[in-house]
C-alpha cells in the first residue's frame, strides 16, 4: 500500500483563553493519498480551519503527530520547511482579504516565484502568464489591482499564486462559501480540472455538503473538534452512520419543491455547545436524538463500520 | 380569490454618491396576498435587498432616489411621512435581517427590546402584562426557559437565539406582513433547519404573509409559495414554486438551476456555471441585463430591456424568447 | 417585418463579448483614487493650495526684500507696514516680512523634521511590537507608556538646559516623546492587519518575517500614516512656537515665530502688527496641516464617512 501524501495521528489542538482552555482539536487522525481530494466538513467550531492550519504549520499542535511524505513536521529543519512551503499551498476563503490590495495581480502570483527564486528573473513575466492562462484570466489582469476585480476573479488570482510553486498538495479553507452561485461552479470545476492536469491533492474545507460531494473522493465529517465519520463521498451521503451526519444531511435543503417537502427531516434540539466547556462522552450525546446513558460518559472511538468507512459512535 | 395585501408598481431604487448613481431596482412590479409567502432570489448585487427595504422606508433619504408606489392595502407606503411610516413598522410590516447582532441593541436586555415594542403600539397594558406577552413571545420562537432569558444580553446567546429574538421581536406586535432578508444565510445548517421550522409553524399559526429574500433557491423550494428572480435589478421571473423548478422559462432561471449541486444528484453528473459576470448598475444598461452571459441571446436583446409577460398560468418571464414575434 | 425578422436572430458570441467589454471600467490604482476624492474636498485642497505658497514663500520670501532677517534700523522701529516695509518693523527696527518668511523656514523646518524622526522610530517601534505580539508587545507599549507618563515640558526644559538651545535641541526635545502616538496608531493598524488571509498567505508561500513587515504589513497601514504624519506636523510647529514663546527656543536674533510672538506680546496694545502677523501665520499653518489631514484621512478611506 503506497505511504498516503499526508497523514494526521491523533492531533490535538487546544488554546488556552483567559485561563479557560479551548479545545478546537481532539485526537483526529486520518490521511489523504496522492491525488485525492478530501472533503472536510462541520459546522461552527468543529475544528475544520483549525485542522487546515496544523496541516500547513502555521499552528504548532498540543499533541499528536502530522506527516507529508513521511516526514514529521515539527521536527523539520529550516530547508525542509522552505521545500515543504513550495508543495504544500492554500487557497483562502474570503477573496477580499487574501490578496494584498497594494499589489497587482502580477505581482502577488510572481511573489512566491521570487521568494524562492525558482525562475530566473527574465521568465517571471512569462511563468504569469502561464498561471494566468491556466486559471482562466486575461493577461490584462497583470497590470490591475484587487479592488478592480469580481469575487471570482479574485478567487482565481489566488489558485495562481498557489499554483506558481508547483505544489503537491493545496488546503482549501472554503474556498467559494463567499461567491455568488452561479460563480461556485466555475471555481469548482476549474479546481476538478486543475486536479486532473497538474496531479493534486486536496482538503477541501467546506460546510456546503452538496458541493464536497461533487467534488471530493472520500469525506471527513468533524463535530466539537472531533472526527465522527470519515466514508467514500458517495457513501456517506447514501449510507451515513453517524446519527449527526445523519442529521446534518437531512437538514440541508434541496433545490427541487416536490423532493423537499416529501423529506423526512431530523431536526436538531439545542445548540452546538460552546468548545470552553470540558467534555466527558461522546461531543454529541447532548443533542442526538439516540443517545445512550454509555454516550455520556465514554467517548467513543473511530471504528471501521464497513470497508473504508469509519465511525465513533456507541450504537454501531 | 385572496386579497391583495401588497401591491408593487414599478418600484425604483437609486443609490446617489459622490460621482455616480447605482440604480438598484430597475422597475419592478409584483402583488403578495394575504397569507402567501414569496421567495425573492438573486445574487449579489440583484437589488433584492434594496427593494425589500425600499418597502418599508429603511433607506436613508438623503442619498437614495425611489420611485413607484407600493400599495399596501390600498396606501401607498412611499407617500407616508417618517412618523407615519413608524406606526406602519411593527404593527403591520415587520422585517428580520441577516445578521441579527447588528439589529438587536447590545446594551439592552432582550426582554426589554421585546416590551419596548410591545409599548409602542399598545400603550394602554400593564407592564405586567406586557412583560408577561414578552416571555410568551420568547417561548413561541423556541427560546428555553424564557423567563430567565428575558434578563439576558444579546452577546451571550448563540446566533440561533439571536435570530429567535430578532422573530420574537418582528412578531410581537402581530404584523400582516413579514419581510425576512436572508435569515438564516448566516447559520449553520442544522440551526437553518430549526429556524426555517419555526418560520414554517408562525406562518402556519397566523394568517401572515411572508416575503422571504435569499440567494439559496433550496431554501426557497422548502418554504415559497411563489418564486420571483432578481438579476440587475429586474425581475426575470414569477411563477409557483413548483412551475419555477419544473418548468423554468428564463435562460437565467434555466442556468442557474444547472449551476447547483443537489445533494441527491449523481457524482458525475455535471456542474454547468455561468460564464461572465452581470452587468455594472452605476452605468445604464441597454437591453436586457443578461444578454451578454445568455447562450440564447437574440439581437433584440441587445437593444431592448424585455417586460415581463405570461407564459404560464401565473407564470411570468421577462424574455424575448417568449416573444410572439420570435416564434416563426 | 424584416426588421423585426433580424431583431429576432441569435446574437453572436463574438457580439456579446463587445457589449461586454464595453462595461469594464477603466484601470486605476488605490492612490490614483484616493487623489481623485481629496481633489474634490475643497477645504482640503484649500489647505494643500495655502501650505504650497507659505513653503514657497518660506524659500523666497527672504529674497523678495532687499532687507536681511537681522538687520536694524534703529531710527524706523516700530513701524507700521508701509511701502518701504511691508510688513513693519519691530522693536529693534527689523524688517518683519523678511523675519517672517525667516521664521517660516525655520517652524516648518523644526515641524516637518521632527515629524519625520518621529515618524521613522514610531513606525519601527509600533510595527515591531504588533509583528511579534506577545511578551515583545507588551513590554514594548509598557515602556512607551512609562516614557509618555513623564511631563513633557519637565523634560524639555531639562534637556534645554543641558545641551543648550537651537535648533537641534529643540528638535531632540520634540521627537524624545513625539513617536509614542505614531507608534500606537502603527501599532494598532498592524495588529489588524496581521488578522487579514493575505498575510497568512504570505506566511504560507514562505515569505520571511522582513517581507511580510515591509512589502505586506506597512504598505497598508501607510494612509493611516500618512494623515498622523500630516497632523503631527501642525502639533510640532505649535510646541516650537510655544518653547520659543516661553524663551527656551531659538535665540536672536534668529527669528521663529514663536520668538517673534514672544516679541510681539509686550506690544500688542501700541503695535499691534508685530504679534498679528507670526500669529496669523501659525494659524494658517496649523490650520492647513488639520484640514489636509482630515481630507487625506477621508480620501484614504472613504467608507468611514459614509
Amino acid at each position: 500500500m503506497t505511504q498516503p501524501l499526508v497523514e494526521v495521528k491523533q492531533l490535538s489542538k487546544h488554546y488556552s483563553l483567559k485561563g479557560k482552555m479551548l479545545r478546537a482539536l481532539e485526537g483526529i487522525s486520518f490521511a489523504i493519498a496522492s491525488g485525492e481530494t478530501l472533503g472536510l466538513v462541520g459546522e461552527s467550531g468543529c475544528g475544520k480551519s483549525t485542522t487546515g492550519r496544523c496541516l500547513l504549520r502555521l499552528e504548532n499542535p498540543t499533541a499528536g503527530q502530522i506527516t507529508y511524505q513521511g516526514k514529521d513536521l515539527a521536527v523539520m529543519t529550516p530547508q525542509e520547511i522552505r521545500a515543504f512551503r513550495q508543495q504544500a499551498q492554500m487557497i483562502f476563503q474570503d477573496p477580499y482579504a487574501s490578496l494584498n490590495p497594494r499589489m497587482t495581480a502580477g505581482e502577488i502570483i510572481a511573489e512566491p516565484l521570487r521568494i524562492h527564486q525558482l525562475v530566473p528573473d527574465q521568465d517571471i513575466s512569462k511563468e504569469v502568464s502561464r498561471l494566468l492562462d491556466l486559471v482562466g484570466l486575461s493577461q490584462s489582469s497583470m497590470m490591475r489591482f484587487p479592488h478592480e476585480f469580481s469575487g471570482g476573479q479574485r478567487q482565481r488570482i489566488g489558485i495562481a499564486r498557489a499554483l506558481a510553486m508547483r505544489p503537491r498538495f493545496i488546503v482549501c479553507d472554503e474556498p467559494i462559501s463567499a461567491l455568488d452561485v452561479s460563480v461556485q461552479a466555475q471555481i469548482i470545476n476549474l479546481l476538478k480540472q486543475l486536479q486532473r492536469e497538474l496531479q493534486l491533492s486536496y482538503l477541501l474545507i467546506a460546510h456546503d455538503l452538496a458541493m464536497v460531494k461533487y467534488i471530493s473522493d472520500r469525506v471527513a465529517v468533524m463535530y466539537l473538534g472531533h472526527l465522527v465519520e470519515v466514508a467514500p463521498a458517495d457513501e456517506l451521503y447514501h449510507s451515513p452512520l453517524h446519527p449527526y451526519t445523519q442529521a446534518l444531511l437531512s437538514a440541508i435543503p434541496i433545490p427541487d419543491p416536490e423532493v423537499e417537502r416529501s423529506r423526512h427531516r431530523i431536526i436538531l434540539k439545542g445548540e452546538i455547545p460552546s468548545p470552553l466547556t470540558p467534555l466527558q462522552g461522546c461531543p454529541f450525546a447532548s443533542r442526538c436524538p439516540l443517545a445512550k446513558e454509555q454516550c455520556h460518559h465514554v467517548r467513543p472511538l473511530m471504528k471501521e463500520i464497513k470497508p473504508g468507512h469509519t465511525a465513533a459512535c456507541h450504537l454501531l | 380569490m385572496t386579497t391583495s395585501l401588497l401591491d408593487v408598481e414599478d418600484l425604483n431604487v437609486s443609490f446617489h454618491m459622490r460621482h455616480r448613481s447605482l440604480h438598484a431596482v430597475r422597475g419592478i412590479t409584483f402583488t403578495l396576498h394575504e397569507g402567501q409567502t414569496i421567495g425573492i432570489v438573486g445574487e449579489s448585487g440583484c437589488g433584492k435587498s434594496a427593494a425589500a427595504k425600499a418597502l418599508v422606508q429603511l433607506h436613508p433619504r438623503h442619498n437614495t432616489t425611489i420611485q413607484g408606489k407600493v400599495l399596501y392595502k390600498g396606501q401607498n407606503l412611499l407617500e407616508l411621512s417618517d412618523r407615519q411610516m413608524q406606526r406602519v413598522r411593527g404593527k403591520e410590516i415587520s422585517m428580520i435581517f441577516q445578521d441579527p447582532m447588528s439589529s438587536l441593541n447590545p446594551t439592552m436586555k432582550i426582554g426589554t427590546q421585546i416590551t419596548e415594542g410591545i409599548k409602542r403600539h399598545h400603550p394602554e397594558l400593564s407592564s405586567q402584562a406586557i412583560r408577561q406577552q414578552a416571555i410568551d413571545m420568547l417561548s413561541k420562537v423556541g427560546i428555553p426557559s424564557p423567563e430567565l432569558r428575558f434578563d439576558a444580553y444579546p452577546h451571550t446567546l448563540s446566533g440561533g437565539m439571536r435570530q429567535r429574538v430578532m422573530i420574537a421581536l418582528a412578531l410581537v406586535c402581530q404584523p400582516h406582513l413579514l419581510i425576512a432578508d436572508e435569515p438564516t444565510t448566516a447559520l449553520d445548517v442544522t440551526i437553518q433547519a430549526q429556524i426555517l421550522d419555526l418560520l414554517k409553524k408562525i406562518k402556519q399559526d397566523g394568517n401572515m404573509s411572508i416575503i422571504l429574500i435569499t440567494h439559496d433557491l433550496s431554501v426557497v423550494a422548502h418554504f415559497c409559495d411563489r418564486v420571483l428572480v432578481m438579476y440587475a435589478g429586474k425581475i426575470v421571473e414569477d411563477a409557483p414554486v413548483h412551475q419555477l423548478f419544473s418548468q423554468p422559462q428564463h435562460p437565467y432561471t434555466k442556468r442557474l438551476l444547472l449551476a447547483i449541486p443537489r445533494l441527491d444528484q449523481a457524482k458525475n453528473q455535471s456542474l454547468h456555471p455561468i460564464e461572465g459576470m452581470p452587468p455594472n448598475l452605476s452605468l445604464p444598461l441597454k437591453g436586457c441585463g443578461f444578454c451578454t452571459r445568455c447562450e440564447d441571446a437574440m439581437h433584440i436583446c441587445a437593444e431592448q430591456g424585455p417586460e415581463l409577460i405570461h407564459v404560464g398560468p401565473h407564470h411570468r418571464a421577462a424574455c424575448f424568447k417568449h416573444d410572439k414575434r420570435a416564434r416563426p | 417585418m424584416s426588421d423585426d425578422t433580424i431583431l429576432f436572430t441569435p446574437l453572436s458570441s463574438s457580439a456579446r463579448a463587445t457589449v461586454e467589454e464595453a462595461e469594464i471600467l477603466p484601470s486605476s490604482s488605490y492612490w490614483k483614487e484616493a487623489w481623485i476624492r481629496l481633489k474634490a474636498n475643497r477645504l482640503a485642497m484649500f489647505g494643500l493650495y495655502a501650505l504650497c505658497f507659505l513653503i514657497v514663500m518660506a524659500i523666497l520670501g527672504p529674497f523678495l526684500s532687499p532687507y536681511s532677517y537681522y538687520e536694524t534700523h534703529l531710527q524706523l522701529k516700530n513701524q507700521s507696514p508701509d511701502a518701504q516695509f511691508w510688513l513693519g518693523t519691530d522693536e529693534l527696527g527689523r524688517d518683519l516680512f523678511t523675519r517672517c518668511w525667516w521664521g517660516a523656514r525655520i517652524s516648518l523646518f523644526v515641524g516637518i523634521t521632527a515629524s519625520l524622526v518621529d515618524l521613522i522610530i514610531g513606525v519601527l517601534y509600533g510595527s515591531i511590537a504588533a509583528f511579534f505580539g506577545g511578551k515583545t508587545d507588551e513590554w514594548m507599549m509598557r515602556i512607551a507608556d512609562v516614557l509618555c507618563a513623564i511631563p513633557y515640558l519637565l523634560v524639555v526644559i531639562l534637556l534645554m538646559v543641558i545641551i543648550g538651545s537651537g535648533i537641534t535641541s529643540i528638535i531632540l526635545a520634540l521627537t524624545l516623546t513625539g513617536w509614542i502616538n505614531m507608534a500606537r496608531i502603527v501599532r494598532s493598524q498592524i495588529l489588524q492587519l496581521k488578522q487579514q488571509d493575505f498575510v497568512t498567505a504570505a506566511h504560507v508561500i514562505g515569505a520571511s518575517n522582513r517581507r511580510i513587515l515591509f512589502r505586506h504589513l506597512i504598505p497598508n497601514a501607510m494612509a493611516p500614516i500618512i494623515v498622523t504624519l500630516t497632523l503631527t506636523i501642525p502639533s510640532a510647529i505649535f510646541a516650537e512656537a510655544f518653547l520659543s514663546f516661553l524663551g527656551l527656543g531659538v535665540q536672536a536674533p534668529i527669528a521663529s515665530w514663536g520668538t517673534m510672538a514672544n516679541d510681539g506680546l509686550p506690544a500688542l496694545r501700541y503695535y499691534p502688527w508685530r504679534l498679528f502677523f507670526p500669529a496669523i501665520l501659525i494659524s494658517l499653518t496649523m490650520f492647513s496641516f488639520n484640514v489636509l489631514g482630515d481630507g487625506l484621512r477621508d480620501a484614504f478611506d472613504p467608507r468611514l464617512k459614509k
